[in-house]
């Protein structure tokens, strides 16, 4: 577990990405961890679990970010993988009206269970719109009027053409970087991923 | 086209009411569900808690997925005024017909679940007849199972709410499309869990599972061509990637002994190239060969980032259909080809694997094994076995299951067999005599068959299963022979191609 | 639950319909032309006809290849679509009863001895035979102006009595080759055969055509195969059968002052009758220059037996019967002791213990074989089932192209079956000898290709 002493000045946040299913999660995570990008995905199945550090000066953020999968049959499980986020992007493809609609749904989820978690609204797909392959689906108005509802920084990207994804990633960092430094960090924080519920198996 | 209504008189009056066997369905499956719970108790107690907000869980979700009516219903009203136009064209498209293998999900009540060929949507009167045969013949409490015609057979299965329907344009035995459509509906009951699949349809009978599947239809076209072209699974065996047995041990001892200490680690299944390279179970569990290669589909059938790690929820059917347990799939390392699944019944642990997983790794390479494991991947299989070395030059192709092992062994396909025709072609000529064997009355231990092509010998023994492809003018006894002195060397080399000791976790 | 009672295999519905008829509301079951059993309730039959035209439309989304056969739990449906628009079918209830021989426990439906290609064959039997007497179901109705219910008349007087004498359970690969026994003769006593039906035909212009038959094998056939083997099977298992027994029964009952000449198998009974009712059947041959009826008259001398096809515009008359029976008697008889002499020159084969077999040439449809006559039992009716299968096998084989096949399969009772395929020539033999090693296997195969089909080449 991450609970080694080295790492002094480390700092671990465990973010989640939500979303429709096909809104573009996985390319988006893939995009800010392995600066790559795939034009035809595979559904996600269950969640995938990757960690990425951010620098600021000398001293650094972990990002431990949880790319789940947006179709409905995982919708009971979610709870446990949002479980403890500091963070969870909710993301929504701006060409299609009804992801946006999931969004809200995951909105208030999100905010019913984990009312410390903060929200980040992401459109995706931005490339399609400016393009001109697809109208987009939701009046951007429309987006910034319910994200100051919600208190949500939003962002449009594109996952193809890289487009504000580090810009997104970075807000996140940014964000969770003040409120880690707001407070000073007790061990049991820090280890924001840890299963509230571990009474057995830790004999070390 | 095919209006079911206009030529089954009474068809009409079944879609609305529930047929008198599916009360005795659910019976059953509350009887698995008790059965199930105890098996979780015995298993460890102190997680028993879990297993039940996971049960709860499930139950809200259901909820929530079917309260949306009005929602659902005018989706399919759009659906069936937009797409009916177009269907036509689906049905006469001579790429449709030509297609050699059908396979189609359909639920008790006529909503398409699942086309292999052509969308669903398009086809929707073509599963509103089948949903009518199938149940206008339990209205005559009878079960629908087969339909010939010419090269071409059509079998049903009804699994519960689930009806399952393959064509095949080939002449497929029937058993080897049972087969094909038990590993289908594994596939669902795997993605969904079978209580999820059944509490689903006991509260709406109409629901549209496609709304569940969205994203597992890649899962069941792998699953398909991953059953045709490799006969371990409808042999039923596993098969494993060759290894010399004291390096295959050195790598399980070194999974065993780092994940010993994890409490509700059922399985630890290192894979590579739809096969097995080690194995490890909890006493008094076992990995069905169905199950395994549900577990090979999804590796494979999932895009995967090599430093990437995923908690995925996979129901293994055979294991337990009622629940899920929780992979943590990743692969050994950057430039590995191996993929470690970690499978456990709680769902928290997911770091807890994970620090296993990377200790695992750790030691893999310390010893030296993840360049052995790396080594053997890098080996075309067509060097695992030359028939030629072992003096059996005669034999072209052959598969060998250890019944005790379930374990399968074959052949690289060498010329003639080389090319997808000729392959697929041997294939089927294999899946058809070898269904033969068991399908005869009495069953059949010995089979020669010889054509212009080739003899095919299969024979069925105590102890091990063979299927093998000689040359076409070879005695029989030469070939009985031939087979008896490839047997030989194999039981000799055992352990190296086969697992036949799995360590408890 | 009561417990469901053993049950064997039997006919459950047998029907026929065009699928032109019956578009009108309300008058449906006009397309039903024939359906059994007739006390069916029309509702039912309804339902029948249309999951039959269900299944139908539903395959053809599929493939062009007209619909065999659909298998359920409990019953097995065989279709043909004898003539374009005609339907029929066959529903048969699978037998039921324990597993296997050993195990008496655990009853289920028996599904895997029905054989579905004994039963297709079984029905194509049906409508040939149908047809032999009937003619063309469409002709029929065309010669009404498309009204039904003379055919409907008709399909109801044939089938009745036809049905009645199906014999289900004991149909097995013979059925499905459908072929014809031949009497083996030397040259010589062959020639003396077909002089013989020359100089009969030469003698009676009014003679069409004409089959000879020796005690239920095939001596010489003027007709196309396909036309040979429903005479021949309408005469060796219909016809002469009950003759035997109409003959039989006559003479224990009349005394031996009868005037009844029992050498017309169909015809007068008596030639001296002054009134005279014509009793000869008609029947419809459809591969002879002209389709068409004609009158069947059968000829029985000892063993010999001679049909006579005379077009049915021909009236007969008392007189013609006259003059056959008087051209025919002596002839037949010196040839019957003829052939009857050259048949004991013959030793036959001395017969393979243990074995039965059965041979089939598919373009002149002879048969041979040594299957039924043996002593059978659940266990070798289950290895005579197994050579359907493996027929099935070796035609598929065909279909892909390869000109010779052959297979040798043993079963987990320790049988062997072995089936051989060359150039449109089938051998089947079944070895109930236990325990036999793959070379005395080789060594019985190759005994009994030689004694019993001699002069027929398998290469191996």
């Amino acid at each position: 577990m991450a609970r080694d002493s080295s790492s002094k000045k480390r700092v671990d946040a465990k973010i989640v990405i939500v979303g429709s299913s096909g809104a573009g999660k996985t390319a988006l995570m893939e995009r800010f961890v392995y600066s790559k990008f795939t034009q035809v995905r595979v559904q996600t199945i269950g969640a995938t679990y990757v960690s990425k550090e951010v620098f600021r000066g000398k001293e650094s953020i972990h990002l431990s970010i949880w790319d789940t999968a947006g179709t409905e049959r995982y919708r009971s499980m979610m709870k446990q993988y949002y479980r403890n986020a500091k963070g969870a992007i909710i993301c929504y493809d701006i060409t299609d009206k009804h992801s946006w609609d999931a969004l809200r749904s995951w909105a208030t989820e999100i905010r019913g269970n984990e009312p410390d978690c903060r929200l980040f609204i992401c459109g995706t797909k931005k490339d399609i719109v400016d393009e001109g392959y697809a109208p987009p689906g939701v009046h951007s108005d429309c987006v910034k009027f319910y994200a100051e509802g919600l208190q949500a920084p939003s962002i449009v990207s594109s996952s193809k053409t890289g487009e504000n994804v580090d810009a997104l990633f970075s807000m996140v960092a940014d964000e969770l970087w003040e409120e880690v430094h707001q407070k000073p960090l007790k061990k049991d924080v820090v280890s924001l991923d840890k299963p509230v519920r571990r009474n057995c198996c830790y004999s070390a | 086209m095919c209006d079911a209504n206009s030529v089954l008189p009474d068809s009409k009056s079944d879609q609305g009411t529930e047929p008198s066997g599916e009360s005795k369905n659910q019976d059953v499956s509350k009887e698995d569900d008790e059965e199930d719970a105890v098996q979780h108790k015995s298993l460890h107690s102190s997680c028993s808690t879990i297993v039940d907000e996971a049960e709860q869980n499930d139950v809200v979700n259901v909820d929530m997925m079917t309260s949306d009516l009005p929602r659902d219903l005018e989706n399919d009203f759009v659906a069936a005024t937009t797409e009916l136009e177009n269907e036509d064209s689906v049905l006469d498209s001579e790429e449709w017909k030509a297609k050699e293998k059908h396979i189609f999900i359909l639920s008790s009540s006529g909503k398409p679940v699942y086309s292999r060929h052509g969308s669903e949507d398009k086809l929707v009167t073509l599963f509103g007849v089948m949903q009518a045969l199938v149940s206008f013949v339990q209205d005559s409490d009878d079960t629908l199972e087969s339909i010939h015609f010419g090269n071409n057979v059509i079998v049903f299965q009804i699994r519960g709410p689930i009806v399952l329907v393959a064509v095949s344009k080939k002449n497929d035995s029937v058993l080897f499309l049972r087969n094909m459509l038990e590993y289908v509906y594994n596939q669902v009951v795997s993605v969904l869990t079978l209580r999820q699949v059944t509490t689903i349809f006991e509260r709406r009978r109409n629901y549209d599972l496609r709304r569940l599947l969205t994203g597992s239809e890649r899962l069941i076209d792998h699953l398909l061509t991953f059953y045709e072209t490799e006969p371990s699974l409808f042999m039923n065996g596993l098969a494993c990637i060759p290894m010399p047995s004291p390096q295959r041990e050195a790598i399980s001892s070194v999974i065993v002994s780092t994940c010993s200490k994890i409490k509700n680690l059922v399985f630890a299944v290192l894979v590579a190239n739809n096969r097995l390279i080690a194995l490890a179970r909890k006493r008094k569990y076992s990995m069905c060969p169905s199950d395994l290669h549900l577990i090979l589909n999804m590796v494979a059938a999932s895009e995967s980032f090599k430093t990437a790690e995923s908690w995925t929820p996979i129901c293994l059917p055979q294991f337990n259909a009622n629940g899920f347990l929780h992979g943590h799939v990743s692969y050994l390392t950057e430039d590995c080809d191996a993929c470690l699944l970690l499978l456990t019944v709680d769902q928290d642990i997911f770091f807890q694997l994970s620090e296993a997983k990377k200790k695992i790794t750790e030691k893999l390479t310390k010893n030296n094994l993840v360049s052995v494991i790396n080594d053997v991947l890098k080996k075309p299989p067509s060097s695992w076995v030359s028939l030629h070395y072992i003096g059996v030059s005669k034999i072209r192709h052959f598969i060998y299951k250890c019944k005790k092992s379930q374990n399968i062994l074959s052949s690289p396909l060498t010329p003639p067999y080389d090319t997808t025709d000729e392959s697929r072609k041997l294939f089927t000529k294999y899946q058809n005599l070898y269904s033969k064997m068991f399908e005869s009355n009495p069953q059949l231990q010995v089979l020669f068959q010889e054509s212009d092509e080739e003899r095919v010998v299969c024979l069925i023994g105590e102890k091990f299963e063979v299927l093998a492809a000689l040359e076409p003018v070879i005695k029989k006894q030469s070939a009985l022979d031939l087979i008896n002195k490839l047997c030989q060397w194999i039981q000799k080399e055992e352990d190296r191609f086969f697992i036949t000791n799995v360590p408890y976790l | 639950m009561a417990q469901k009672q053993p049950s064997k295999l039997s006919l459950r519905n047998f029907f026929v319909y065009n699928v032109n008829y019956g578009d009108t509301e309300g008058k449906e079951e006009e397309k039903i032309l024939f359906f059994h059993p007739r006390e069916t309730n029309i509702d039912v039959q309804m339902r029948e006809v249309g999951l039959s035209e269900a299944i139908v439309k539903f395959t053809e989304n599929f493939d062009e290849a007209p619909c065999d056969a659909l298998h359920s739990q409990k019953t097995r449906k065989l279709f043909l679509q004898p003539e374009k628009d005609f339907w029929m079918i066959m529903t048969l209830n699978v037998p039921y009863g324990p597993k296997s021989t050993e195990v008496m426990e655990g009853s289920d439906y028996l599904g895997h001895e029905v054989e579905t290609d004994v039963y297709r064959s079984v029905l194509t039997q049906a409508y040939s035979t149908a047809r032999l007497f009937v003619g063309p179901f469409q002709a029929v109705l065309d010669s009404q102006n498309g009204d039904t219910a003379l055919l409907v008349k008709k399909l109801d007087h044939f089938f009745k009595r036809y049905l009645l004498g199906l014999r289900l359970r004991d149909c097995d690969i013979l059925t499905v080759f459908d072929g014809i026994q031949f009497l083996p003769l030397d040259k010589t006593t062959f020639l003396r055969c077909q002089c013989f039906v020359n100089l009969v035909e030469a003698s009676f212009p009014l003679v069409a055509h004409s089959v000879l038959i020796y005690n239920n094998s095939l001596v010489w056939s003027g007709l196309n195969p396909d036309d040979a083997k429903v005479v021949f099977r309408y005469v060796s298992s219909n016809l002469l059968p009950s003759h035997l027994k109409a003959n039989y029964l006559a003479h224990r009952t009349t005394s031996n002052n009868s005037p009844r000449i029992a050498r017309f198998v169909t015809g007068p009974d008596c030639l001296i009758d002054l009134v005279y009712s014509d009793k000869t059947p008609k029947v419809y041959l459809g591969n002879v220059t002209q389709p068409s009826f004609f009158h069947l008259i059968v000829y029985k001398v000892v063993d010999l037996v001679l049909c006579l096809f005379v077009p049915s515009k021909e009236t007969l008359k008392l007189e013609l019967y006259r003059q056959l029976d008087a051209f025919l008697h002596t002839r037949m008889t010196e040839l019957d002791v003829e052939i009857n002499s050259y048949r004991k020159t013959v030793n036959d084969p001395p017969e393979a213990p243990d074995t039965r077999w059965v041979y089939f040439n598919t373009t002149n449809l002879a048969t041979k074989d040594m299957l039924r006559d043996k002593k059978k039992g659940p266990q070798s009716d289950a290895l005579v089932r197994a050579l359907v299968k493996l027929h099935q096998n070796h035609v598929r084989l065909m279909k892909e192209g390869n000109s010779s096949s052959e297979t040798y399969l043993r079963t987990s009772t320790d049988h062997w079956i072995i089936g051989r395929m060359s150039n449109f020539r089938q051998f089947y033999i079944l070895i109930e000898k236990k325990k036999l090693s793959l070379h005395e296997v080789d060594d019985a195969v190759k005994k009994l290709s030689e004694t019993q089909l001699r002069g027929i080449f398998f290469p191996t």
